[in-house]
């Protein structure tokens, strides 16, 4: 009998499957890789809690924050035109360009004063998934003044709070004849790290959606894949280079959340156990065997327990005992920021992408990451339609260091796009579908960015029917 | 090892065959303690050993996985979990096949992924860490948090400031409260329980060095729930109370919560003034002063309403004696002469009732006082505002013009003293639930408190509407 050593090492990479015959054998242990990871989540924290503010302070932050870029920018687009502020506008200037946050008169937004027309015996405003119709228009303010745009600039195309640079003129009627549109560039992508050379990857999933009584098979094949318990030696040595598991939001489903159950009196609910705590306790069954066996960064989501404006706080390790218990086990803020493997991701749950659809004619959801990528601003409606914090001094969402992945979860499909940039950045855009959906999660090569989907499913029907939804 | 492979084999066909169990590859390696790439493979030789004696009634179910076709710019890689007669369907819907091996084996048909999913499901939850510790990853880094690591994680409160909160509540506070304030908040506010209890238990320890504040921390604590009221409190006796001790304040919150509930007994019936049922918690609980006897007191609330008013008179004559300075306490002292308990009831009514406007009351009260005690009071009136006057030095007469019908039929207008004290609305119904107290002279404190809960509220129903009219012109 020919005994084969196989030598093992640390590192290993390899191995041919083997088909059984073999009596002798070492079995596959392989030591997860490591990566160099350091977060980048400060910026999300919040400091205070002091709501008095009005949020003028966070527009005008942002505008500061982007006026330099924007200002270069158009320098270069344009030539020589001037920049002027609203208020210096008038008919007989040539043409020239202005700075300001975009404003979008929207007759379908929702408004506080239309719900209470209720009251008045108003029709109430019938729920709407969107909110765009043909008499929005544009107008564009800056610290001074505001001014309607017209001409080359749909309306559809943009949303509230959007900072550009727009060049034309000012008509007779009072309103600015667009000519072109211009945004800040992408700031230059710092690579300062050491980019891996072997390949490691992370996992990105989002929508997990877990209830307190739902199918979990698919969520706990997808921990035995990253656990390195499912599959073949070739495939468990790949999955050993996974270096980090992103769940981008909404682990737990909107049913769960104890909306109707909190409205009961006490004495009807004292024996009924709440939803989300059910499906909480699952999350956390869940999660522990993924902690412990790889470093996992959990991201709030809309439905999870959690703050609901934006930044989102992370989640209680209290909420979750048995996974926080790893060393392994880290709740991140939403929106998320990290360098990882000489890699910065930035990324959200994707409230910011459902803002987007909502308040704009985009219907993909790559394009409206693209749009957030282009116009340099994560949440570009908070916190006009989307709720956010009143920042005083700063606004945190705006895009100032250039990532390689910018990441939007719950989303309705799964797709993917590399970008460019003006100055040869690399940005590889993410939206991650929801798993509980289509048991769907992506796999990012943080060597190439390279991006593998990987959907897990099962047939155990007799007549071949997918038992779970695919794609 | 061959001998050992034996063993499991066997042990495999009986789980199969006697317990009809579905045996994924995960029981295996947990159940044997072995590594899970062996587990499949003793999966597959029991697989083919049932094959081989031609048991058709085992199924397996299998693990497939691999690229399939590529697409706009990301590789897609497919992972299903099969049955037999999906296999080759599946397979050639791959490219190229990664892994495939057994998933579990079983003696009935799996339709249904949940079957796979509950199989393991006791297992599993009955030891996570040891269930899943046969996998080919390993991870140094992933190791447990000690236990103080833990208890640091788990006490991890927001960076936002308390401050916020305080204000709201006691604008005023003295330092001590303010300490007691910050302490008690950040008690509430944790939602975990051992950081709640850790920091409980500090502040505890902190305050068992002065035993009078902890029994007003205890009480606080418990008042915390009344929260609003104790700011309704504290908005209406910043004026009042200028220095008033720490526990006074303290121990207001710990009474309010349960006065609170008498108010809410009380609500149907003294609602007519003003709200002054909470406002009546929080005028009352000042009352109190000493903690010690507010602490008693909280826990005595629960019993009757009556003993609880037995005893917060006696806290309370004590607590008024030793006050001074101030409007209420004035009045408390004239009173005292008398020192009856229905004084005492009364002067509770009087406190609670004029609360609702304590500003005003303070410099209505004031005022009222110099002048009926110069006035004359009119014979005819004497034998009614007598007795008040007796038990309540504090009340006041005023000149009030009455309109009644008499006997004849003719409406009559008399200018009449009537005692009342310096707030309109609630001088009346304080004045009027007086001499109903009065008769049952045994202070059974049960007594009255039927009679002054509908007193107030009838008395200060019509009263309202005259006596703020007249006391308004009376101010000039």
């Amino acid at each position: 009998m020919a005994l084969v050593v196989l030598l093992f090492d640390a590192q290993f990479k390899f191995q041919p499957s083997l088909t059984g015959s073999m009596q002798l054998k070492e079995e596959l242990s392989v030591e997860r890789t490591a990566a160099l990871f350091s977060y980048e989540t400060a910026r999300y924290q919040l400091s205070g809690r002091d709501f008095s503010r009005q949020f003028y302070h966070v527009y005008s932050s942002r505008l500061k924050a982007v006026e330099e870029r924007l200002r270069a920018a158009a320098a270069e687009k344009w030539g020589g035109v001037a920049v002027v502020a609203v208020s210096e506008l008038d008919e007989e200037r040539a043409e020239c360009a202005v700075i300001g946050t975009l404003f979008k008169q929207q007759q379908l937004k929702p408004s506080i004063l239309k719900e209470i027309s209720e009251e008045h015996n108003l029709m109430p405003q019938p729920p709407r998934e969107r909110f765009i119709s043909d008499s929005d228009h544009l107008i564009l303010e800056d610290e001074g003044a505001r001014i309607r745009l017209e001409g080359n600039i749909d309306p559809q195309q943009y949303v509230n709070g959007v900072v550009c640079a727009v060049v034309g003129r000012e008509e007779v009627s009072g309103k600015f004849k667009v000519r072109d549109v211009c945004f800040p560039d992408l700031p230059p992508q710092t690579v300062d790290r050491p980019i891996p050379d072997n390949d490691s990857y992370v996992l990105l999933v989002s929508g997990l959606g877990l209830e307190a009584s739902g199918n979990l098979f698919p969520a706990q094949l997808l921990v035995d894949l990253v656990t390195g318990q499912l599959g073949s030696e070739e495939e468990q040595t790949e999955m050993a280079a996974v270096t980090r598991v992103i769940v981008a939001g909404n682990s737990l489903s909107a049913s769960s959340r104890d909306s109707q159950f909190l409205k009961r009196a006490a004495y009807l609910t004292s024996d009924v156990a709440g939803q989300s705590a059910a499906a909480v306790r699952s999350l956390d069954e869940l999660l522990q065997q993924l902690t412990a066996s790889c470093d996992l960064d959990l991201m709030p989501g809309e439905f999870d327990p959690t703050n609901h404006l934006l930044p989102q706080r992370p989640m209680h390790p209290c909420l979750l005992p048995k996974a926080a218990a790893y060393r392994t086990f880290h709740g991140v803020t939403n929106p998320y920021q990290a360098v990882v493997g000489g890699r910065r991701l930035l990324g959200s749950s994707g409230q910011n992408v459902h803002d987007l659809y909502r308040y704009s004619a985009c219907d993909d959801p790559l394009t409206c990451l693209e749009r957030l990528l282009t116009w340099g601003h994560l949440c570009p409606t908070a916190p006009d339609t989307l709720t956010c914090y009143p920042y005083y001094d700063k606004d945190p969402f705006t895009i100032d260091q250039c990532p390689d992945l910018l990441f939007a979860g719950n989303q309705t499909k799964f797709a993917t796009k590399m970008c460019r940039g003006s100055q040869g950045q690399r940005v590889r855009l993410l939206c991650l579908p929801e798993f509980h959906r289509t048991a769907t999660c992506a796999l990012v090569n943080l060597r190439t960015l390279g991006v593998r989907r990987i959907t897990l499913g099962s047939a155990l029907t007799q007549n071949g029917e997918e038992a779970q939804p695919e794609k | 090892m061959g001998t050992d492979s034996r063993k499991i084999q066997e042990e495999l066909q009986f789980l199969l065959e006697e317990d009809n169990r579905v045996i994924t590859y995960k029981f295996v390696s947990a159940n044997f303690g072995i590594h899970v790439n062996d587990a499949k493979r003793q999966l597959q030789s029991l697989l083919g050993a049932c094959r081989g004696r031609g048991d058709d009634a085992i199924t397996a179910t299998f693990y497939l996985s691999g690229l399939s076709e590529e697409e706009e710019d990301c590789v897609a890689q497919k992972s299903l979990v099969v049955s037999e007669d999906q296999l080759t369907a599946a397979r050639s819907s791959l490219t190229s096949v990664t892994s495939e091996h057994v998933f579990s084996v079983q003696r009935h048909r799996v339709r249904d992924t949940n079957v796979l999913y509950g199989a393991d499901l006791q297992e599993r939850q009955a030891d996570p860490a040891a269930f899943n510790s046969h996998g080919a990853i390993t991870n140094v880094r992933a190791e447990r948090l000690s236990e103080a690591e833990l208890l640091k994680a788990r006490q991890v409160t927001l960076p936002a400031a308390p401050a916020p909160a305080q204000p709201a509540k006691r604008p005023a506070a003295p330092a001590p409260a303010a300490k007691k304030e910050p302490s008690a908040a950040a008690d509430e506010q944790p939602s975990s329980e051992s950081p709640a209890n850790k920091q409980k238990s500090k502040e505890d320890d902190h305050n068992k060095a002065e035993a009078a504040e902890k029994g007003k921390s205890a009480g606080k604590s418990s008042g915390k729930g009344s929260g609003n009221i104790a700011s309704m409190f504290a908005k209406a006796n910043t004026e009042k109370k200028t220095v008033k001790s720490p526990p006074k304040k303290a121990a207001g919150g710990g009474m309010m919560a349960s006065f609170l509930k008498k108010g809410a007994d009380q609500k149907p019936s003294s609602e007519s003034t003003n709200a002054s049922a909470p406002a009546a918690a929080a005028a009352a609980a000042p009352a109190k002063s000493t903690p010690p006897p507010v602490k008693s007191e909280p826990s005595e609330a629960d019993k009757t309403e009556t003993v609880r008013f037995g005893a917060k008179k006696g806290a309370g004559g004590g607590a008024k004696g030793a006050r001074g300075g101030s409007a209420r306490g004035k009045r408390q002292r004239k009173g005292d002469s008398g020192g009856s308990e229905p004084a005492k009831q009364r002067r509770r009514i009087q406190v609670a009732s004029d609360s609702s406007e304590s500003s005003d009351d303070d410099g209505g009260r004031e005022e009222p006082d110099p002048e009926p005690e110069p006035a004359p009071p009119p014979v005819s009136d004497g034998e009614e505002d007598a007795q008040p006057t007796q038990q309540h030095g504090k009340r006041k007469r005023k000149l009030v013009t009455k309109t009644f019908v008499d006997d004849d039929g003719f409406m009559v207008t008399k200018k009449e003293y009537e005692s009342c004290s310096g707030s309109d609305s609630e001088e009346p119904a304080a004045k009027n639930s007086a001499p109903a107290r009065e008769k049952p002279a045994a202070p059974a404190p049960a007594a009255p408190e039927p009679a002054k809960p509908s007193k107030p509220k009838e008395a200060a129903h019509h009263k309202v509407k005259q006596a703020g009219i007249m006391s308004f012109f009376k101010k000039k």
